[in-house]
């Protein structure tokens, strides 16, 4: 066991040696430069919420209760003279979400999504509305609410966290029920918020597709092995069983599934637990970081890099920010998750995209501890154009994987089966926090063809095995100018063969 | 290596890895059978047909190999303490078994009625489940004089002074039972729910076996919470441990342990003590070699002499027709253990195996110290190399005493992993804990460290420290720091404004600022210098699973910086706290300019409360989820720290004085005649819809909601001169039974007059 945390540790330095600076190998500041934006003196920008402006402004939701917008938020150099900051909203309760949609700003406080705009055109809101609630809210702190987002059908989606300890018994507090904790909830336009999906611990991260479909992300813990990605979609049970008795609520889109088995893996759980539906992506724990945070689509169009329609994942001890492919397998999302870009001065909690294609990065790690030198701050990152080599692609094949890379491989080092390592793994379901990996077997690759164009490689296998997490490490493979890959490690879970 | 209920006779072997110990944990629950289990630990009905060795039952079974089944039967020779009579004649064997002392019979006419007494001194195992005393009068030949004896001879053992305990609590006893750790070696009560149970979980019945608690209603009750407090005293080989109860918690668990037991009924005649009988079984303790194991404090009971026909235990022949392994009761006075057929196994390979020695008698560092976890069952808590450690299903009754320990995952509750413990822990720090002097670090648990007895672990503390040498050693050198006085780098690198640790870790009385992993304090006294640097330098390696991010990875000076960090900790008494831990940032909420709107949990409004706070110096709060205005107040605000800036999220409360109170009456209702009464209930319940509110030009807020089709906008402001408070309810909709009832005290209700659809109401409401 200690040997393999070594060796991960080794990887995370051998990581770590590539982005210093001065070496000879590409080091991902090469490709992805992060510009920190200067904030004024005694703005405690904890940033939990990112949503740029039709005007190119961005609004900044902040973890104590305040929305502010940054008036040029892709000035560059960024310096105190040109970065404005103006407080636009005060007073919310702890926001953890939000967005521009229909002309007004939306975030979610404790209790409820607020609806703020700024009626009388001084800057400044004066209608916080309603725009939804009807969860509970015992008092306990873990009680965040997560969102909102919007999909392409205006609906809106927030994801609400498990109630973890006992409710705050306090005068004035009356009521005894508090619902929904732990699931996944949903209002179409001029609609009621309505119960979706349970099974949710901590589910920062909202994110939606260039299709529509909504995903969100969730911290190991209890029942989570590890953190997970999972497709939000009605009746489903994600896997954590502490929000399961609200099943039984007559407006409960999915019946009851009974007692939850435990101590088996979570393969096992999926075919044994009624409604239960694997994580379309699991980030192996240390691997591709410790508490996976929020989602933002790439859908810059390419100004950001190669990467269209994928997802980037926010990543809060590690201070990094990872990256998602998905496809669809007999009619599921899986696929793979890969490291993207790491250095960020604190934890990453929120991204969005500007019209320039840059993302900007909102940073707190209060309650928490991460890597980086601030607690808390905003920054961009900013492809510099030049073409980083990396696996842009793992699909599942029935015999295998298909790599698709961003430039074509040197076929002589792509071709050679020492050039990879694949191993295949699971994790247990159960009460207990975390769970090591386990049933960890070898994977054979037979055979790595390589495509005419040297763009992609198929990697024939054998012993692939549904539902596992497939790591592969591709430390042979050099682009035809010699460089190695970036990030030569893929973490696909393959919950279906194609 | 296994660890299974006997119940379960799982067939496959299991080898050293967790996880799948868990597994086979859980997949054990679905094979073990209910039987005639009642829900109270202490009334489990099932027959215990073998002396129970915790640490057998853990770790061996009969599909084991030879080997190591045969150290299986090593722990039974140890703990059945058959070394007592069958000396091992080489020293070094000596020193492998060192056998184990039966409880002290000082006093134990106190703690048994004579006719128990009686029954244990006949059968043992009949008073008794699952004990590893012998039997020795279960021969055909039995003496019942000689039994007669020893009963008056036991029942005369009286004199022990106790102070008076306190009135017991079956319920709180019944917690406490739970949560300190009792269950990680003794049965759960099936169907208690501890408080700390997400809403709608069960609890697993556990898989490993339990050590029954046999004696427990037997007892009387004043000495079982005497022995509860102090097990040590009674039973000094420490394999019932003490937990530290004080007398109070004492009185509670043994109150709880005693409950559900009809009282019993008197069927015995009385009992007379006969002196002279008395002094006969004096004789007879000595001769049947009861002395072997028990010390009763009298002259003639206190030497244990062994009976010069038992032989040395490498001269044992397992296969002997007569023996202490038979599997009925001899005559000829042979005690008699009630083995079963895989203790048997084990004791035979072992004596084969010590007859013959392969190799070495003497064991490495790493064997001593895991002989004494299984046999003091430290493993039922601690894990260590991948062996023990607390199961899932017992390990959920222990809790946090601090919710916000739950973000730290199992190390907020379970007892640490002892694996490097020794070269973690400083011989000093070890000792403390190990001796129950004090040393805990962790708070946050309600399980507790119990003590063991000095003599029975003190093995420990070497034995570690031998077993867990690390080639190379870390080197850590800080005397050039402390020379130049260099401590205040390491205050830097812990605070708000370096990596950050006071986030996690609190030190001396402040406290950590998120999640409450251990305080700094004693750190240096506590840890060894050389772990501290390995454990910075790479969490995940040394502790898998921590929390703690790598924050020294790829720094250049990290093992500077860890030795800065270190000299910190050395010099702590003369050095101010990090930043971060020192408060200076003031949150207090002054409306001195135009109103401040604030949400916040808020004691008298409940956790949806939206308040505002005017210049006036009065103040309000409307309670968003009853739909209603809750209070108002005088005076000071709000301080904002609580939702700001503190992770637990503690409710605010009004900082001011006067707090009044409003009815808890909605403002509208529909309703016959003004006299039909006031309907009950708030909020959604009540029919309304709460729509947030609007700021005016002056910040004041405007709260919109709905009821039964009418739309309201309701505003509640101060006067300039804060005497009173003016409410404006604005009402669109249309009704003519539609009444409304103000802020008062008294208020009544009166009737709604639409014009045009609309109405307005005014109030003013004073306290």
């Amino acid at each position: 066991m200690v040997t393999r945390w070594h060796r991960v540790f080794g990887t995370l330095l051998l990581l770590f040696a590539c982005v210093l600076p001065g070496r000879a190998e590409p080091t991902e500041a090469d490709y992805y430069r992060i510009v920190t934006i200067p904030l004024p003196a005694g703005l405690k920008l904890e940033a939990s919420g990112l949503a740029p402006l039709p005007d190119g402004k961005l609004a900044i939701a902040i973890r104590k209760g305040e929305i502010w917008i940054l008036d040029d938020p892709a000035a560059d150099p960024p310096t105190r003279e040109n970065t404005k900051f103006t407080r636009f909203a005060s007073g919310l309760h702890e926001p953890l979400g939000l967005t521009w949609h229909e002309g007004a700003l939306y975030t979610t406080q404790r209790s409820e999504v607020t609806r703020l705009r700024d009626g009388d055109g001084d800057g400044i809101a004066d209608e916080y509305l309603t725009a939804a609630k009807g969860w509970g809210v015992s008092g306990n702190y873990h009680e965040y609410a997560y969102g909102p987002v919007f999909d392409h059908d205006g609906n809106l989606w927030v994801t609400l966290n498990i109630t973890i300890g006992d409710p705050t018994e306090i005068p004035g507090h009356r009521v005894t029920e508090f619902p929904w904790r732990g699931w996944s909830m949903m209002m179409q336009p001029g609609g009621k918020l309505e119960p979706i999906s349970c099974g949710l611990r901590s589910p920062f991260g909202i994110g939606v597709n260039h299709l529509g479909d909504v995903f969100a992300t969730d911290q190991q813990g209890n029942y989570w092995g590890t953190n997970p990605l999972v497709h939000l979609r009605k009746g489903v049970f994600h896997g954590h069983a502490e929000s399961l008795p609200d099943a039984k609520r007559p407006e409960s889109p999915l019946e009851h599934p009974g007692a939850v088995p435990k101590g088996l893996t979570v393969v096992d759980a999926s075919r044994t637990i009624p409604g239960y539906v694997l994580p379309a992506v699991w980030f192996p724990y240390n691997k591709v970081g410790q508490s996976t945070t929020g989602i933002v689509l790439d859908d810059s169009g390419g100004k950001f890099g190669p990467f269209a329609h994928q997802f980037f994942v926010g990543e809060f001890t590690q201070a990094f920010v990872s990256r998602v492919f998905l496809e669809k397998v007999k009619g599921e999302y899986q696929g793979a998750c890969f490291h993207f870009r790491r250095g960020f001065q604190s934890a990453v909690l929120q991204m969005a995209f500007l019209e320039d294609g840059s993302m900007m990065v909102g940073e707190s790690n209060r309650g928490w501890n991460s890597l980086g030198t601030r607690s808390f701050g905003l920054e961009r990152m900013v492809w510099t154009g030049e073409m980083p080599f990396e696996i842009e692609k793992m699909e599942a094949m029935s015999t295998g994987f298909r790599l698709t890379f961003t430039k074509p491989v040197d076929a002589a080092a792509a071709e050679k089966l020492t050039s990879y390592e694949m191993t295949s793994y699971t994790y247990i379901y159960h009460q207990l926090y975390g769970s090591e990996e386990v049933e960890t077997e070898d994977v054979k690759i037979e055979e790595a063809r390589v495509s005419k164009d040297g763009m992609s490689v198929e990697l024939v296998c054998k012993d692939l095995r549904e539902g596992y997490v497939h790591e592969l490490h591709a430390l042979g493979v050099r682009s035809k100018a010699g460089d190695p890959v970036l990030h030569p490690q893929g973490y696909y879970t393959l919950n279906r063969l194609p | 290596m296994a660890r299974m209920g006997r119940s379960t006779r799982y067939p496959a072997r299991i080898f050293l890895l967790p996880v799948a110990r868990i597994l086979v944990c859980a997949t054990g629950i679905a094979f073990v059978l209910p039987g005639a289990v009642d829900a109270h630990p202490t009334h489990a009905l099932e027959s215990i047909e073998y002396p129970v060795v915790a640490g057998f039952e853990n770790f061996y079974i009969q599909e084991d190999s030879e080997d190591y089944l045969a150290q299986g039967g090593e722990l039974l020779l140890n703990e059945l303490n058959c070394v007592a009579c069958h000396r091992p004649k080489d020293k070094s064997l000596r020193a492998r078994l060192p056998g184990k002392s039966g409880p002290l019979l000082h006093s134990v006419g106190e703690r048994l009625e004579p006719a128990d007494l009686r029954l244990m001194a006949r059968n043992p195992r009949f008073v008794k489940r699952g004990t590893t005393m012998p039997s020795l009068f279960g021969g055909p030949d039995r003496d019942l004089d000689a039994i007669e004896a020893l009963t008056h001879f036991l029942a005369s053992r009286k004199g022990l002074k106790r102070e008076p305990l306190p009135a017991g609590d079956v319920e709180r006893g019944k917690e406490i039972y739970h949560e300190v750790g009792c269950v990680a070696c003794h049965d759960v009560e099936q169907g208690y729910v501890p408080k700390s149970f997400p809403p709608g979980t069960e609890p697993e019945l556990p898989g490993f076996p339990s050590v029954p608690l046999a004696m427990a209603y037997l007892y009387d009750e004043a000495a079982l919470a005497a022995f509860l407090q102090d097990p040590l005293a009674v039973r000094p080989a420490g394999r019932m441990p003490d937990m530290k109860l004080n007398a109070q918690e004492a009185a509670d668990v043994a109150k709880y342990l005693q409950a559900g037991w009809p009282a019993e009924e008197e069927t015995e005649p009385e009992f007379v003590l006969d002196p002279a009988l008395a002094a006969e079984g004096e004789k007879v303790f000595a001769r049947k070699n009861c002395v072997a194991c028990h010390d009763a404090g009298t002259d003639k009971s206190g030497a244990g002499a062994v009976p010069a026909t038992t032989k040395h235990l490498e001269a044992l022949d397992p296969a002997a027709e007569r023996s202490c392994l038979s599997e009925r009761p001899l005559a000829g006075g042979i005690p008699f253990y009630y083995l079963d057929y895989i203790q048997r196994e084990a004791i035979t390979l072992a004596l084969r195996k010590l007859k013959k020695p392969a190799g070495r008698m003497t064991l490495a560092p790493g064997e001593r110290v895991d002989r004494v976890m299984t046999a003091l069952n430290c493993y039922a808590c601690h894990a260590r190399d991948g062996k023990g450690g607390a199961e899932l299903a017992r390990a959920a009754y222990f809790g946090v005493t601090d919710s916000a320990a739950i973000s730290l995952g199992d190390f907020g509750n379970i007892p640490p992993s002892l694996t490097h413990v020794g070269r973690k822990l400083t011989r000093s720090w070890m000792e403390k804990i190990l001796f129950g002097e004090g040393g805990e670090v962790r708070p946050h648990m309600t399980v507790r460290m119990p003590a063991f007895g000095e003599a029975n672990v003190s093995a420990l503390t070497a034995g570690f420290a031998a077993a867990d040498v690390r080639e190379p050693a870390m080197e850590m050198d800080v005397s050039g720091l402390q020379r130049h006085q260099r401590g205040h780098y390491g205050r830097d690198l812990l605070g708000a404004d370096g990596l950050g640790c006071i986030t996690c870790h609190g030190l001396k009385d402040a406290k950590a600022l998120g999640a409450p992993a251990i305080n700094l304090t004693h750190t240096v006294n506590r840890l060894q210098p050389g772990f501290f640097k390995e454990l910075l330098l790479d969490p995940q390696g040394v502790l898998p699973g921590t929390l703690m991010p790598p924050l020294f990875l790829g720094r250049k000076k990290a093992e500077e910086e860890v030795e800065q960090i270190w000299t910190y900790l050395k010099e702590i008494d003369q050095r101010r706290l990090p930043e971060g831990l020192l408060k200076t940032e003031d949150f207090e909420l002054v409306p001195d300019q135009e109103p401040i709107v604030f949400r916040t949990f808020l004691e008298g409004a409940g956790m949806q409360a939206v308040t505002t706070g005017y210049p006036a110096g009065v103040h309000v709060a409307f309670d968003s989820l009853e739909i209603r205005w809750a209070i108002a107040w005088r005076g000071r605000f709000l301080d904002a720290m609580s939702t700001w800036d503190e992770r637990k999220a503690t409710p605010a409360r009004p900082l001011g004085d006067e707090v009044n109170e409003f009815p808890l009456w909605m403002p509208l209702a529909r309703l016959e005649t003004a006299e039909t009464a006031w309907p009950e209930g708030t909020g959604a319940e009540a029919g309304y819809e709460f729509g947030g509110f609007r700021l005016d030009a002056g910040g004041v807020p405007t709260f919109l909601y709905s009821f039964d089709g009418l739309q309201v906008e309701d505003t509640l402001s101060p006067s300039a001169d804060g005497e009173k408070l003016r409410r404006t309810v604005r009402l669109r909709g249309e009704g003519s039974d539609i009444y409304f009832r103000g802020l008062g005290k008294k208020a009544v209700p009166r009737v709604v007059m639409f014009k045009k659809g609309e109405a307005v109401i005014e109030e003013e409401v004073k306290w």
